[in-house]
């Protein structure tokens, strides 16, 4: 049974182009972002639409991307070139006849891309950055950049930030946006606390009652929030919580011994489910995920006071994103996030993925083995959103599950929110 | 003249002795390195510790230039070719060897009294360690040290993670791994990182590069001087001594003099009706204006006598050892690397600009005033790190500046930073110059077995040159 | 034909390992194997599967109907009909390997399509494994290739290499760079041998990158195709500094299958580790439910 909420998201969903277009009509700029670096709350107390961008899993648009940046790009980023190619109407020898009306999720793509004004990016990754520059040469978008400073845990790498997120908060004026005032960021950073903490309550809730939400509900559901009205969203999160809660007291016929695993890695988007369907399909489960497209920005993100400063302090503070150099092993909040979500999780075994040319990721698989791998069984997978190596990886998630099942013994069921 | 043996090894013959003593000795910070020495170390010490520089078969992309009577191009070999040993004695003498990256400044590090080492550079010192190495054996360290890499990092690594695999490896030590970022490059973050788990001990440090546009954003500026005064004063607790902003001023002084001398060299080249040298001295001198290879003393010595020899060239039209008649100019641009110079020149070509490298002579830092905010301002406009379309501005007005016929843009394996623009670049310079551009990907430039590919491409964007200028 | 006898029943069991290039049996009888075949992969697995399932039975003088159990693994196992159970073939390499030697710590396997690497524990369960990449370099497909550039039969690539009398660097980073460079230097006239004894560098270096991964530890067992090429082997000790238990008096390729007849004979008991385990793992899918990516937009 699933919660009767989840069909109110798909409906606010359905709804949603509609009502950006009306928006945009009526004189209100949509900005299109990419990175959970970028602060939303600005954006919205600015009086702006917030859509995050991109999308995944679509080879076609993998192909089209590339013929603008290069195939040594990561399929994320040659992707959404190709989704800011096909909104542009340049998607000429691209077939998507059949496999795109079938999934529609093209026309989806391309969609967000079409309702927005502005497009700003965060420079976390320099490979996003240059996503930025590609479609702003070809397809003549307007891009913004956020910088992001690598030196992010020094003093004088907070100065820059906040002086950058000082910065934007003018150029969002410049754009069409109001000035932000403090009543305002208060109300929004009231709001998107709101939703983080919905969203660390469903993935607790997932984690101890598969059979009220699934992982991949919940992942999904935190992909809504990229685009609904955060207002509604945040309603919603919290009927969905209240309803799955209600469902989770009634008592469960069998208990799901299904193994447990905990996803790490690059970016999963919003499409690309090969791993997902990998893992349901050899009947174990994701209990949780480091993802930037998941979880992570929900977690240990704390705005002290309603002040550009401490808005721009809580994003640096909190878990950081792999393309952040962290010069010592000791405090590395990436490293020990992925520790203390998969314990929260009561995970059995971690699946770091890396898209291949996702450099960040990539680079530090073998250490974060080293580091993670010797209490925690530690599967590493290759990949891109091209089908021909499915099998291959269908090989290694099956035996990693096969290798768990024999050297690890299973594991008793004492995760907190289980107990709950 | 051109110097072919049977089996095709560089030695250099007696009559260019004269013309070496006429060009005066090299003036090292410290000593002066005479004629003689140089001439004796080239024909007898080197051949024989070095094998492979001196081998001339084609495949070799680091050949010596065979143009002997080019005198300047035989003192930039004899700076390369005892780099071990003079790194060998900064290190005895107790300074602190940094790893740095290609293509960024290196004041902070002299005014600290260390030795700025950029990757390629740590190659040299890690193979010119073993003695009498052939091309190929050359090749077979360089390969263990790319492949030792890789292995600890990830195949897809540009071939600089060779460098620092030979430092994980333990081949080499140096205390400190401390670049600036730059713009340029987005490997070279995460392999500093890759360090932290290393064994060897080297401290880490970055200077990062504000990335977007920096111009009307004093924080950046002030961000990079805040990372520039945070090494100096990181290496100076090392050595236990105090920078001073007067030392750095001086150094700034010293590196724009360098500079200067470098802009005057290729303007002399550009100037020039025919071709003055080829390819490989071009690049190879030009490229001091931004490798003080340990001594930015001694390379201004050599780009001194550069600058006269050039000049003379210039003035009675002599061209170039090995080129062709008519040869069609080539500019190349991306990543750090670029076409072989042997290959362009052997098809009728001459490499006439590129633009790393280039990028970091064209403007001089304040030598008053703060000197971190000198510097930071200096390396914030450097064009090559600019964003891509200010960066394709700058690349065409290059090609018009140096009279050029096509531009090819190369990338190289692992570069996905550079590579994400290739076409963005030639595209825009295409469209403002009208010059035939192309961009192609190299595979292990630098390797001797790999080059064929790279030649093909290559050879065929210079013949279609040439047929559109209609001497083919 | 067969034996028939009920004696057999809960003695007799086999293992089939359908891979990319070849497809393998073993059949055990009381634990010791009493059959075993060797055939190419032909274009339908299902076929050949059972193809080289009943030669092995034919060797060892049984019928399907004599054995208990069998175990398919490879990448046909996906569609083994005629098998009991499945198995991936790290699990049954794994197997066999502890089943050969107890003291084997470090399998390398060199496939048609796949080199793996695969570390175990003294009761033999997988401690940690990695596989290659998408690119082939460092698989049976690699050195297919390279024997067809060279003009040389798989088989005498090994005994050639061994004749070489220079070291030249190929990379091992990639298969197309590798293939660039053997022709680079075959157009410039340099011999086969080197330049095999090179490519075998290049593909123990690869292994070896793969090992750094999972930890060196002996006894190392050498398996697969890449096992019979003696030059590879050297070239792998000559890396590893260490040398390698191969399988006894067997064809290394059949280590899989074998891993998998000794499953086989022990899925009679249900516990976790056994075959039976994947019907306690399978559980309908669940729908994708918000279909964020699947919804039509107006």
């Amino acid at each position: 049974m699933s919660p009767a909420t989840i069909d109110r998201l798909c409906e606010a969903l359905r709804r949603r182009p509609a009502e950006l277009a009306a928006a945009r009509a009526a004189g209100t700029p949509v900005v299109g972002y990419f990175c959970c670096n970028v602060p939303e709350e600005l954006v919205l107390a600015a009086g702006l639409v917030p859509v995050r961008l991109g999308s995944g899993g679509d080879e076609r648009l993998v192909e089209l991307g590339g013929r603008y940046i290069s195939h040594q790009n990561c399929p994320f980023v040659r992707q959404n070139v190709g989704v800011f190619a096909r909104a542009a109407g340049e998607a000429e020898g691209v077939d998507d006849s059949e496999e795109g009306a079938r999934s529609g999720v093209g026309a989806l793509r391309s969609a967000w891309a079409e309702h927005v004004d502005t497009v700003l990016v965060a420079a976390t990754c320099p490979q996003i950055y240059r996503l930025g520059e590609v479609i702003e040469s070809f397809f003549g978008r307007r891009v913004e950049i956020l910088g992001v400073p690598r030196n992010f845990t020094s003093d004088e790498g907070r100065a820059y930030f906040r002086a950058e997120v000082a910065a934007l908060a003018d150029r969002l004026g410049a754009i069409g946006g109001q000035p932000v005032t403090p009543e305002r960021l208060t109300t929004t950073v009231d709001l998107l606390a709101r939703t983080r903490t919905a969203i660390r309550r469903l993935y607790d809730l997932q984690a101890a009652h598969p059979e009220v939400l699934s992982w991949r509900t919940v992942f999904e559901t935190v992909h809504a929030g990229f685009v609904l009205d955060r207002g509604e969203y945040a309603d919603l999160l919290e009927d969905l919580l209240a309803e799955a809660t209600a469902l989770a007291a009634e008592p469960v016929a069998e208990l799901d011994d299904r193994i447990r695993l905990f996803l790490a890695g690059s970016v999963i988007s919003p499409g690309d489910t090969k791993i997902l369907d990998l893992v349901e399909e050899l009947g174990a489960r994701i209990v949780g995920d480091d993802l930037c497209t998941g979880l992570r920005p929900a977690r240990q993100l704390v705005v002290k006071e309603p002040t550009l400063d401490a808005l721009a302090d809580a994003y640096l503070d909190r878990v950081p994103c792999a393309a952040l150099p962290h010069l010592t092993l000791t405090g590395d909040r990436r490293l020990a996030n992925i520790e203390a979500s998969y314990r929260e999780a009561g995970a059995e075994g971690v699946i770091y993925h890396s898209l291949r040319y996702c450099d960040p990721i990539t680079f530090k698989a073998n250490e974060t083995k080293q580091v993670l791998g010797n209490q925690i069984p530690f599967l590493e997978i290759h990949t891109e959103y091209a089908s021909s190596d499915t099998e291959g990886i269908r090989t290694r998630i099956d035996a990693f599950l096969e290798m768990i099942e024999t050297a690890y013994p299973p594991k008793e069921w004492t995760d907190a929110a289980h107990n709950a | 003249m051109p110097l072919t043996t049977p089996d095709r090894v560089f030695r250099l013959p007696e009559h260019v002795k004269p013309r070496l003593d006429a060009s005066g000795p090299i003036v090292f910070s410290d000593r002066v390195v005479s004629t003689d020495e140089i001439w004796r170390f080239l024909t007898e010490e080197a051949p024989l510790r070095f094998p492979y520089a001196f081998d001339l078969s084609g495949n070799n992309i680091a050949r010596i230039s065979e143009d002997v009577e080019f005198v300047s191009g035989l003192k930039a070999a004899y700076l390369t070719l005892s780099l071990y040993d003079r790194i060998e004695a900064a290190r005895a003498a107790g300074r602190p060897i940094v790893m740095i990256q290609g293509g960024q400044h290196f004041e902070p590090y002299f005014a600290a009294g260390a030795v700025p080492l950029r990757p390629a550079y740590i190659y040299v010192w890690a193979r010119n360690a073993n003695e009498g190495l052939g091309l190929r054996g050359s090749d077979v360290i360089g390969n263990d040290h790319l492949e030792a890499g890789r292995r600890r990092i990830s195949v897809d690594a540009c071939h600089q993670v060779g460098a620092h695999g030979i430092l994980h490896e333990g081949v080499l030590r140096v205390d400190f791994v401390a670049p600036n970022l730059a713009l340029r490059c987005s490997d070279m973050a995460y392999l500093t990182e890759s360090h932290r788990s290393g064994t060897h001990g080297a401290e880490l440090l970055l200077v990062d590069y504000p990335i977007g546009d920096a111009v009307d954003k004093p924080w950046a500026y002030q961000y990079v001087a805040d990372n520039l005064r945070r090494l100096v004063t990181t290496i100076d607790a090392r050595t236990g001594r105090r920078t001073t902003d007067d030392d750095l001023r001086a150094e700034i002084a010293r590196h724009n003099r360098l500079r200067r001398l470098a802009r005057e060299f290729q303007d002399a080249w550009q100037a020039a009706p025919i071709p003055p040298t080829n390819s490989i001295d071009r690049q190879n001198i030009s490229l001091l204006g931004n490798e003080p290879s340990l001594d930015p003393t001694a390379v201004i010595s050599v780009l001194d006598s550069a600058i006269t020899e050039v000049k003379a060239r210039a003035a009675s039209g002599v061209r170039g050892h090995g080129l062709a008649a008519d040869p069609v100019r080539l500019f190349v641009c991306g990543s750090c690397v670029t076409a072989d110079p042997n290959v362009v020149d052997g098809a009728g070509g001459v490499v006439v600009g590129k633009d790393d490298g280039w990028s970091e002579t064209v403007t001089d830092a304040a030598e008053d005033g703060d000197p971190y905010l000198g510097l930071a301002t200096q390396t914030l406009s450097w064009p090559y790190e600019q964003g891509s379309q200010a960066r394709a501005v700058w690349t065409a007005e290059q090609t018009r500046r140096t009279r050029s016929d096509g531009l090819l843009f190369i990338y190289q394996w692992g570069c996905n930073f550079q590579s994400a623009v290739a076409r963005l670049i030639a595209d825009s310079v295409k469209a403002e110059t009208g010059l035939p551009t192309a961009y192609l990907s190299s595979s292990e430039l630098g390797k001797s077995e790999s080059l064929e590919q790279h030649r093909t491409r290559v050879e065929a964007f210079v013949e279609m040159l040439r047929a559109r200028k209609g001497v083919l | 034909m067969g034996l028939h006898t009920p004696a057999l029943a809960g003695r007799a069991f086999a293992g089939v390992d359908v891979g990319s290039q070849s497809a393998k049996s073993v059949v055990l009888i009381d634990g010791r194997i009493t059959g075993h075949a060797l055939a190419p992969t032909g274009p339908k697995p299902e076929e050949s599967g059972y193809e080289v399932l009943t030669s092995a039975l034919a060797a060892a003088g049984l019928e399907r109907s004599d054995i208990t159990q069998v175990v398919a693994t490879g990448y046909g196992r996906v569609s083994a009909p005629w098998s009991d159970a499945t198995v991936t073939e790290i699990t049954c390499h794994a197997t066999g390997a502890h089943f050969i030697n107890p003291r084997t710590r470090t399998i390398i396997d060199i496939g048609g399509q796949d080199c793996k690497v695969i570390g175990l524990d003294e009761d033999g369960h997988i401690r940690d494994f990695a596989l290659n990449d998408k690119c082939a370099a460092g698989t049976g497909r690699f050195m297919e290739l390279m024997s067809r550039i060279l003009g040389v039969r798989l088989e005498d690539l090994g005994p050639l290499s061994l004749t070489a009398d220079e070291q030249i660097a190929i990379s091992s980073t990639c298969i197309v760079f590798a293939e660039s460079e053997v022709i680079s230097l075959l157009a410039r006239g340099e011999t086969p041998q080197n330049i095999i004894a090179a490519v075998h560098h290049a593909v123990a270096r690869r292994i070896a990158g793969l090992l750094h991964r999972v930890g060196l530890e002996q006894d190392f067992l050498f398996s697969g195709g890449g096992a019979k090429n003696t030059g590879l082997v050297a070239a792998l000790q000559q890396v590893l500094h260490a040398d390698f238990v191969t399988i006894p008096d067997r064809d290394p390729q059949l280590l899989g299958a074998l891993g998998a007849a000794v499953l086989a004979s022990r899925g009679t008991r249900a516990e976790r580790g056994t075959p039976q385990r994947s019907a306690r793992r399978r559980r309908p899918l669940q729908a994708s439910v918000v279909q964020l990516a699947k919804e039509p937009v107006a």
